[in-house]
């Protein structure tokens, strides 16, 4: 088997250019097919996963990206829907990137949106009582980030864009506090006030309504914290209230 | 040798005619209600998720017979399946139950880094012992008979001591597994060998039983011209084109008519086209009826 193994050790570090020493097949026409195969898979699948950072950045830097993020992460898994969780830190470093500050925050949103819509998902949470309103069920997809960039608005104007249209968008500081569940479009994604986030991370995270309130409340007057979760939680669409058991 | 069932736990049996290898573009067309096709190829890596079209997928198994073709079992390693895309499988082949699942004679893993592609495999007595045990883990996980697909190849390793259909052989022999014959992989690799492409697969034909030709691919390639010399690429992307088409009609005269398909990855038409291929992949079976 060792034969074998070296063989292969040899063939996969020439593909990604890492070759080990007097590999007799450096050079054949059929490895630069194979690199490109590897790499043009590597590509399509995180242009998949990172569409908006493609379109801000443009396809070439995006290979070029690709690349070299392949070279220092390779994938360790068949399926590439779940490749790709360390480019947003990569990028934050990478040549080039280092004037646009919101690159790393628009790859967390694009990879969580791309998560949101694909990933395998565990069981529902149970049903959290809500004082005064009922039992509320989250959908296991729900998940609570919070972004220094409005990468929403970001990732919006960029599709705009796309579309032909051209959209003015603010890309300095500007905090967001985001859900995102699945639905049938893929992954949908909702502003939230700080209060709301706050309640609704803290009900995600597994405390009942009554803590998740006084947590908000810490911070928080209590009529904000009520107002916060009748009228930016409660009404969501990700949200499902049985009102006949309080 | 081991006999596994061939299709005993299929939902719906793969009849001996023309399919389609289904996109996730395609899907809409299916639900639409459109005439559709005798049954459908899809890859299994596609469906590993928990997305929306994991779940159109087991609408569609309710209704058509399904073939599983997957990419990452890297049946050349050493090292063996993933245990956790091995797991996966298992768990997509459970919930879909297709008549067919089939991976490819070659590797893309190593160490833990798993490469997008397939790499080609010397035909030595140590790979054909490190296959041979690599379906066996996936046929008993799987509890059915695995269908192994000859790759393209686009160069000769020198330590290869075996041909190809000598090597496929001796895995139907040891394994019990099927062979899924793609046509155009068969004509990739023996242009590129420098092989005619007609005694590749007579040399084929006289090595592997019919019955064990459990399904066929036909499919379009280009030619690449890189420092002086020119290869075939497989690459899903065109027509298949008359020489393969002839090779299809020789299987087919040969072994009978079989579950056959045209595969398309790149530039991939329109379900309306996939339909009329399909109807010519067809015509060819009908001649064997």
């Amino acid at each position: 088997m060792g034969d074998l193994l070296d063989f292969q050790r040899r063939f996969i570090g020439t593909l990604l250019g890492t070759p080990t020493a007097d590999f007799e097949l450096d050079g054949h026409p059929a490895i630069e097919i194979h690199r490109r195969t590897v790499f043009s898979g590597l590509t399509k699948a995180l242009t998949l996963s990172f569409p908006t950072i493609r379109s801000l950045t443009g396809p070439d830097y995006f290979e070029h990206l690709v690349c070299e993020f392949a070279r220092e992460h390779p994938p360790h898994s068949a399926v590439l829907y779940d490749y790709g969780a360390e480019l947003p830190a990569f990028l934050e470093t990478f040549a080039g990137a280092e004037d646009y500050p919101y690159f790393g925050d628009v790859a967390r949103f694009d990879w969580l949106v791309d998560q949101t819509a694909h990933r395998l998902l565990g069981p529902t949470s149970a049903p959290r009582m809500i004082p005064d309103y009922g039992r509320v069920c989250l959908p296991a997809s729900l998940t609570c980030a919070r972004f220094d960039y409005a990468v929403d608005l970001i990732r919006d104007a960029v599709e705009l864009e796309r579309n032909g249209e051209s959209p003015t968008v603010d890309v300095g500081p500007n905090p967001r506090w985001l859900v995102l569940w699945r639905s049938p479009s893929g992954a949908s994604v909702k502003a939230l006030s700080a209060t709301a986030w706050n309640i609704l991370n803290a009900l995600a995270a597994g405390y009942d309504g009554m803590s998740s309130l006084e947590r908000a409340t810490e911070q928080d007057e209590a009529a904000q914290a009520l107002s916060a979760l009748r009228d930016e939680i409660l009404t969501s669409s990700f949200i499902r209230l049985n009102l006949q058991e309080p | 040798m081991t006999r596994m069932p061939p299709a005993l736990f299929g939902r719906r049996p793969i009849p001996l005619a023309a399919g389609i290898g289904l996109r996730p573009a395609h899907y809409d067309g299916v639900f639409a209600g459109r005439p559709t096709a005798a049954w459908f190829e899809v890859h299994a890596e596609n469906h590993m998720t928990g997305g929306q079209l994991t779940a159109r997928l087991l609408q569609i198994a309710s209704s058509h017979p399904l073939s599983l073709h997957a990419v990452g079992l890297s049946l050349g390693s050493p090292s063996g399946p993933e245990e956790y895309h091995l797991s996966r499988l298992a768990e997509l082949v459970n919930a879909l139950r297709p008549a067919l699942v089939s991976d490819h004679l070659s590797w893309s893993a190593v160490d833990g880094i798993h490469l997008p592609d397939l790499l080609p495999l010397p035909y030595t007595e140590e790979a054909l012992r490190v296959v041979v045990r690599n379906i066996h883990v996936v046929q008993d996980r799987l509890c059915r008979r695995l269908v192994v697909e000859n790759p393209s190849r686009y160069l000769s390793l020198p330590d290869s001591s075996m041909s190809e259909a000598d090597f496929f052989a001796e895995l139907v022999l040891r394994t019990g597994c099927g062979v899924l014959l793609d046509v155009n992989n068969l004509y990739v690799t023996a242009t590129n060998m420098g092989t005619p492409p007609g005694a590749q697969l007579n040399d084929f034909l006289a090595k592997i039983a019919p019955e064990d030709i459990a399904e066929i691919h036909l499919a379009g390639h280009m030619s690449v011209s890189s420092s002086g010399s020119s290869l075939l690429v497989d690459h899903h992307g065109s027509a298949v084109c008359s020489e393969v088409w002839e090779l299809f009609e020789t299987v087919v005269a040969d072994v009978g008519p079989v579950p056959s398909l045209v595969e398309w990855d790149t530039h991939v038409p329109s379900f309306e086209a996939l339909q009329a291929e399909a109807a010519t992949v067809q015509s060819v079976l009908s001649l064997a009826l």
